[in-house]
């Protein structure tokens, strides 16, 4: 048996910290990745491997090609600035290549209109909003009398949701 | 490309910001509340370790483990609000002065393992007495505790002792750096009106020490309850004292910050003053600065100031330091959720609705709140907490 002295046990204790910080300190240089940038703080391939994803939505930008007409048109309307793909589905289900390979969907179901549309405080006082408790008409008298379900692409356009 | 250089009929794909939940959860309630019971037990075992309060000494290693037990599971309700927690620790992989969650990772950690350190020090003797007297596996089990000194010097007791101060010394800066930087972080958030002030980290700070002593006040007189053992009346007088104090101090910060937002009248107190008086009321003014905060204060000061002695002072010291565990419960939700519930456009206030069942619910958080209470009855079957023999200490005697 090993004799002892009164600060073995100092030394042990210090033996077994310096042994777990020097094992924490080799798993954080091993799990650092090594494209980590130390100046911006990010992990340099991030972007590479970012960029090298699949695209699925291309934003109004890949509709324009094919679509100039519809959004020069829309340029005029109150829902100019907003995502096609929103209603449309993901550019990639429609065009592969530079070909259509598929129709664009329509999505006229109501929860789209409300992301925007339902009454939230943050919103601004002068914005168009019907609260979701069955209360339409809240903000706008003339729908009073339609039912909580009522899609509001029955009366407006999508497009042009001007009343 | 920079959308601010784009030209005006430039197509954007618009969508309207929403904030209209609550996205910190009771779990971040819990978390910080967890936390300062750490923060708050630990200064109890230092006022005999460190200050040498002889009265404090027969609750100083109950205080050490209860706070280590609540130290255990501090960063749970964290990662049960997170995601993706399995990256969690990536937070010490990549840390950054930027980031004040990433410095959070380290100064607990190392609180954790000082805890344990100290806990180790001053249990020493006890792993090496039980390392003699077993066998089998519980002899290896004992030994490896004892880092295989199995013989104990009577030198190393001033060694021990030594050291054991230090580390208690070293733990309440590091203490008091663990909780006042759980306030940082709220209070750091210079875009929820409710939390950005500078006074943040010392009302979290001196929360935390009277949520932890009356919590600590509770489980012993718990304790001593069902080991039918006689309560030292004398420290617990003394505790009663100190707790009142702490708590007069942090009720005087609450307030203190309270007076300055209302007395600047700047655009804080336009947000805040009918967060108070409306959403808020019943719990921020009517609980935790009203009946929660004048009811403790008036019968800790009766028990300070007078001569309650004997069971009574358990009973109202109990009462009070329950009143107390409740009060800093609710004033962490009226921070975490109350500051979140000021619309980010300033327009007014969301909703917020109790959820039970789900996985940030009522029921999680009870469960991880009870995880403590249960390391810690494991832990006392293992080490002895209190001392065996009854305490025969009034005051009267």
């Amino acid at each position: 048996m090993i004799k002892t002295t009164p600060k073995s046990h100092l030394f042990r204790l210090a033996g077994v910290l310096v042994l777990f910080a020097v094992a924490f300190l080799l798993v954080k240089s091993w799990a650092t990745p090594d494209s980590w940038n130390f100046e911006q703080w990010y992990r340099g391939d991030a972007l590479i491997d970012i960029a090298a994803q699949p695209l699925t939505y291309g934003g109004n930008e890949s509709c324009k090609d094919c679509h100039q007409a519809a959004i020069k048109k829309l340029r005029k309307f109150d829902h100019k600035a907003l995502s096609c793909e929103s209603c449309h589905g993901p550019v990639v289900d429609h065009v592969k290549g530079q070909k259509k390979i598929a129709k664009a969907i329509v999505d006229k179901s109501r929860w789209q209109c409300e992301n925007c549309h339902d009454e939230r405080i943050n919103r601004p006082k002068g914005f168009p909003q019907f609260s979701q408790a069955g209360e339409i008409g809240k903000s706008i008298k003339k729908h009073k009398d339609l039912e909580a379900e009522t899609p509001c692409l029955k009366c407006h356009d999508a497009h042009d949701p001007t009343p | 490309m920079n959308p601010m250089n784009l030209p005006a009929d430039s197509l954007v794909n618009y969508i309207f910001p929403n904030n209209a939940e609550v996205a910190w959860s009771i779990m971040i309630v819990i978390y910080p509340y967890i936390t300062g019971l750490v923060a708050g037990a630990f200064v109890v075992s230092s006022m005999y370790h460190v200050f040498k309060v002889k009265e404090f000494k027969p609750i100083a290693n109950f205080a050490l483990i209860a706070s280590f037990c609540f130290g255990l599971f501090a960063g749970l309700p964290l990662l049960v609000h997170l995601g993706q927690p399995q990256r969690a620790w990536e937070i010490y992989v990549t840390p950054h002065t930027t980031s004040a969650m990433s410095v959070f990772g380290y100064v607990y950690s190392g609180y954790l393992v000082l805890l344990m350190v100290e806990i180790w020090i001053i249990y020493r003797k006890y792993f090496i007495e039980m390392a003699n007297k077993t066998g089998g596996l519980w002899k290896l089990v004992w030994t490896v505790l004892a880092l295989g000194v199995t013989e104990y010097h009577p030198e190393s007791e001033k060694y021990d002792r030594k050291f054991a101060s230090f580390l208690a010394g070293l733990g309440i800066p590091w203490a008091c750096i663990l909780h006042g930087y759980v306030g940082f972080v709220f209070g750091s958030v210079k875009a929820v009106a409710w939390w950005a002030t500078a006074l943040q980290p010392f009302i979290f700070l001196s929360s935390a020490i009277v949520s932890g002593m009356a919590m600590l006040f509770l489980m012993y007189a718990f304790i001593m309850w069902r080991r039918r053992q006689d309560y030292d009346y004398v420290m617990v007088k003394k505790y009663a004292i100190s707790l009142w104090i702490a708590f007069l101090l942090d009720y005087a910060l609450e307030v203190l910050e309270l007076v300055f937002v209302s007395y600047e009248r700047g655009l804080h107190w336009a947000l805040i003053k009918p967060l108070l008086s409306g959403p808020l009321w019943e719990s921020y003014a009517l609980g935790q600065m009203g009946f929660l905060s004048i009811a403790p204060i008036l019968v800790l000061g009766v028990v300070s100031l007078l001569d309650v002695r004997g069971k009574a002072l358990v009973y109202f010291t109990s009462l009070a330091s329950l009143m107390l565990v409740l009060q800093v419960l609710v004033m962490r939700f009226n921070v975490v959720v109350g500051g979140q519930l000021i619309s980010k456009s300033g327009r007014g206030f969301v909703d917020y609705e109790f959820e039970f069942f789900t996985k940030e619910g009522v029921l999680t958080a009870m469960i991880i709140f009870a995880m403590p209470f249960v390391a810690y009855y494991i832990i006392s079957r293992f080490l002895p907490i209190f001392e065996r023999k009854s305490l025969q200490l009034r005051p009267d005697e």
